[in-house]
């Protein structure tokens, strides 16, 4: 059905990259050469050698194996945070988008207040108030980002909801949650996929801000943002205790953009006689 | 079957629901079981609304609707629920009559999913059947609608609706949208579809050649109303209004 | 050397992920210029494709082989730079569609003389009354008043008199018209013919006309020509083509129509990835014979036509 011989090579990369980066996080506690947390205060500070392949930060912890451990924590989180955003999105913005009328008059207000809310200082807020925690970090996420979520959600039911087959298959005889379900969510699919990634890419940003806040996973845990957090005062002179970590999100961030890019490619329906490779 | 009386729908648009546009207005009409009325007039005439309106797709707030003797003026969505097997409405447009992400299988299956008819191995039976009565194949089955052409579009959409055996199809513009020869193909169906099972049509069109070769009588719609009202000989041999002779005059002349 | 527009053995086939599809096959064709030449077919038949081609219009993925002739110089073989000279200025095209065809975000009058501006390098008011003027020969009531409108201001009868304008803005020799008439109902359709009509009486335009409307083709075209999978199965004037068609295709397609007989074609134009040898027609062919499904006849003249039926070999 699908030549993958034929995808552009950077999605392939980017597929690549990914997968490199899921085995180094399931893997972590094979592969890592030393405890992540463990402080060796005779090595701080070094660079790149044999024994410490990405070097040791200011406390003597192996960067090679705080970045594997870190894979983890960031990539869960991540993909953890977008699906909660992208749940609570998504039934909003297809509630609001399908039946109009009070009900959407009503989330839409929702939606208002709530983007209107400075994102950075509600997560601030909230991660003080409930004290830095993963529950706490899940909610300031979900909070600030559901309602541009559903803001795009609703925008796409409003173009599909007046289309013939949806009001074809009413007149058959099918309820509001058959059409919500089976023709409304498979239509706007396409740009939720995009949406999905494109949110695990910024709620990894986001973490790594709060954590270089000093408000996100703390330390000792070694998340990307914290060790990004943890080289502030260093990296002018020991830039690798920030490459390591920077790259890393980088890394992230693009392939799984790049991920989602091609997976839409893949179940788009639309008869592009100029997609060569599908 | 049909009887539509006194119904005018109005549409609110603009801020505060200024804009009033009156797309039906004081309408009445009446369909005989088995036989068709041809409904025609030029874009903006109200005749779409007016389809729908007699199957309460819209919502109506005056006038009366009665379907097989049964007065369904009144009657909540739950109710019509259950008579939404035997009223039923074919577009325009076959390219999005169909949800794109959906098999054509699974599309035809919905109607029997919805009304709780029967098991697996009858729906399957029934599918084959009808897929048969218009004149396509079940290799069709597998595919999405973007991989068939207008004309077989337009046929699964009609085999759709005959698996729920209906007594009222309202047709807006069914070929409009399609090729000639392809046209002529697609309301052959509807011809046989009418004698075997004996529905009755409301066929909304602005082709007048096309409605006086289809219908038993045909109703002459001009912005929102209905000015004349024929069996289809008369209404060419003799038309009472002035714009009913200026429509045949397009027709005959061209 | 005369005006005329003539297709020497055009083939255009375009490269997809199920195939190459072959659209157009070893056409030959000659459009008279000073008369309105109305190509029909169904939808496949490679009719708009063969319209395109003629100022390389088509998608990047299409090939294109043979030769298009036109005052001794062959179309295909012109630079980009060239041909837009020629475009819209000596050949225009009048594209499908007319609800989508113009930039939702431009004002009609600019949409309409913008070709204008860029080939005559004229003055913006010049322009301006120019365009105001074209509408006034298209009927338009209130032409000022439309210049500056957008398009869904306007109805689709008018935006399809709006979308002609814009094609014949620069006088043209010649104009290619691409399925005026699609999905506009019967009192619009009767305006746009008039339009057409008018067009070839009153300026020196030739026109091709490419459609699948019947009746329109009867009413304002001098010479038809019927294209059926990428091939011209018929060719002649239009009165004896109506009135006496002579290939099986062309019977089968005018007795389709509401007005005749409603007699559907049996079967479905063909894959245009794996054509059927022999006669293109021949599996939907009521009079077929063994020959006509393993050899292709060739175009035969008969009575002033030129048909391509063994019935007439």
């Amino acid at each position: 059905m699908v030549n993958i011989k034929q995808f552009p090579v950077i999605y392939k990369i980017a597929a690549f990259i990914l997968v490199l980066m899921l085995s180094g996080a399931i893997f972590a506690p094979v592969i890592a050469p030393y405890d992540p947390n463990q402080v060796l205060p005779d090595e701080t500070l070094q660079s790149y050698s044999g024994t410490h392949l990405l070097g040791t930060d200011a406390l003597g912890r192996d960067i090679f194996s705080r970045i594997l451990y870190g894979a983890r924590v960031s990539i869960s989180f991540a993909v953890a945070a977008a699906l909660c955003t992208m749940i609570f999105g998504v039934s909003l913005g297809m509630i609001s988008g399908y039946f109009g009328g009070t009900i959407d008059t009503i989330i839409q207000l929702l939606v208002n207040i709530f983007q209107g809310l400075p994102g950075m200082s509600m997560m601030i807020a909230i991660a003080g108030v409930m004290g830095p925690s993963t529950v706490s970090l899940l909610l300031a996420v979900t909070l600030t980002s559901w309602s541009g979520f559903s803001r795009i959600v609703r925008g796409e039911v409003l173009k599909i909801r007046e289309e013939n087959y949806i009001e074809g298959v009413r007149s058959l005889g099918a309820s509001d949650f058959y059409i919500l379900v089976h023709y409304i969510l498979p239509n706007i699919f396409n740009s939720l996929i995009i949406l999905f990634t494109v949110r695990i890419g910024t709620v990894v940003l986001s973490i790594a801000s709060l954590s270089f806040l000093g408000l996100g996973m703390q330390p000792p845990e070694a998340d990307w943002g914290v060790m990004i957090n943890d080289a502030k005062i260093y990296f002018r002179s020991y830039p690798n205790l920030l490459l390591a970590p920077g790259l890393c999100i980088l890394a992230l961030c693009a392939s799984i953009n790049l991920i989602g890019d091609a997976l839409r490619d893949l179940f788009s329906i639309q008869q592009d006689i100029n997609k060569q490779y599908l | 079957m049909l009887n539509v009386i006194n119904i005018t729908k109005e549409f609110k648009n603009g801020l505060f629901g200024r804009t009033h546009t009156l797309a039906v207005n004081n309408v009445s009409f009446s369909i005989k079981a088995g036989q068709t009325l041809g409904l025609v007039g030029m874009s903006g005439s109200g005749k779409s609304t007016l389809g729908r309106l007699a199957l309460k797709l819209i919502p109506c707030g005056n006038g009366r609707i009665i379907f097989n003797g049964i007065e369904i003026s009144n009657f909540t969505m739950k109710q019509m629920k259950r008579l939404r097997k035997e009223m039923q409405i074919l577009f325009q447009n076959p390219e999005s009559s169909l949800n794109p992400r959906m098999t054509i299988g699974k599309s035809l299956e919905e109607p029997y999913r919805f009304h709780d008819i029967g098991d697996k191995e009858y729906l399957d039976e029934q599918i084959e059947e009808q897929l048969k009565f218009v004149g396509l194949g079940t290799e069709l089955l597998n595919r999405r609608p973007h991989q068939l052409s207008g004309g077989q579009l337009q046929r699964v959409c009609i085999a759709r609706l005959l698996l729920l055996r209906p007594k009222l199809l309202v047709l807006d513009e069914p070929t409009s949208m399609l090729d000639v020869s392809v046209q002529a193909q697609v309301i052959d169906v509807l011809k046989n579809a009418q004698k075997k099972h004996g529905i009755s049509y409301l066929f909304i069109s602005h082709d007048l050649d096309l409605i006086k070769a289809c219908s038993d009588e045909i109703a002459v719609m001009y912005k929102g109303r209905i000015i004349e009202q024929q069996p289809a000989e008369d209404l060419y041999k003799q038309p009472e209004e002035k714009y009913t002779k200026q429509l045949l005059d397009t027709f005959l002349n061209f | 050397m005369d005006n005329n527009i003539y297709l020497e053995n055009v083939t255009i086939s375009f490269t997809t992920k199920a195939g190459i599809v072959q659209a157009v096959n070893h056409v030959d064709m000659t459009f008279n210029s000073g008369e309105i030449t109305g190509m029909i077919g169904e939808t496949g038949s490679g009719k708009s494709v063969l319209g395109m081609s003629v100022l390389r219009l088509l998608a990047a993925n299409s090939m294109i082989t043979g030769s298009i002739i036109y005052k001794n110089i062959d179309l295909l073989q012109l630079t980009e730079k060239e041909l837009n000279q020629i475009r819209g200025k000596i050949i225009s095209f009048i594209p499908q569609n007319p609800d989508t065809a113009f930039d939702p975000t431009m004002t009609i009058g600019k949409q309409i003389i913008e070709g204008y501006l860029y080939h005559d390098k004229k003055s913006k008011t010049a322009g301006i009354s120019h365009g105001i003027e074209q509408l006034q020969n298209y009927s338009f009531h209130e032409p000022k008043k439309n210049f500056n409108s957008y398009p869904f201001q306007l109805s689709g009868g008018m935006r399809q008199r709006a979308l002609c304008a814009m094609g014949t803005a620069l006088s043209p020799e010649w104009i290619i018209a691409d399925e005026p008439t699609k999905g506009l109902d019967a009192i619009i359709r009767q305006e746009v013919s008039q339009v057409f009509y008018d067009l070839k009486k009153t300026t020196n335009s030739s026109i091709i006309l490419i459609t699948h409307d019947l009746r329109l083709v009867q009413r304002i075209c001098d010479t038809v020509i019927v294209l059926y999978a990428g091939t011209v199965l018929e060719q002649g004037p239009a009165g004896n083509i109506f009135d006496e068609p002579l290939h099986p295709y062309t019977c089968g397609l005018i007795n389709a129509q509401p007005h005749k007989k409603l007699l559907p074609l049996s079967g479905m134009p063909p894959n245009l990835i794996y054509l059927p040898a022999g006669c293109k027609f021949h599996p939907r062919c009521s009079l077929r014979k063994n020959i006509c499904c393993l050899t292709e006849p060739a175009l035969q003249n008969v009575n002033g036509r030129w048909v391509r039926c063994w019935k007439y070999a």
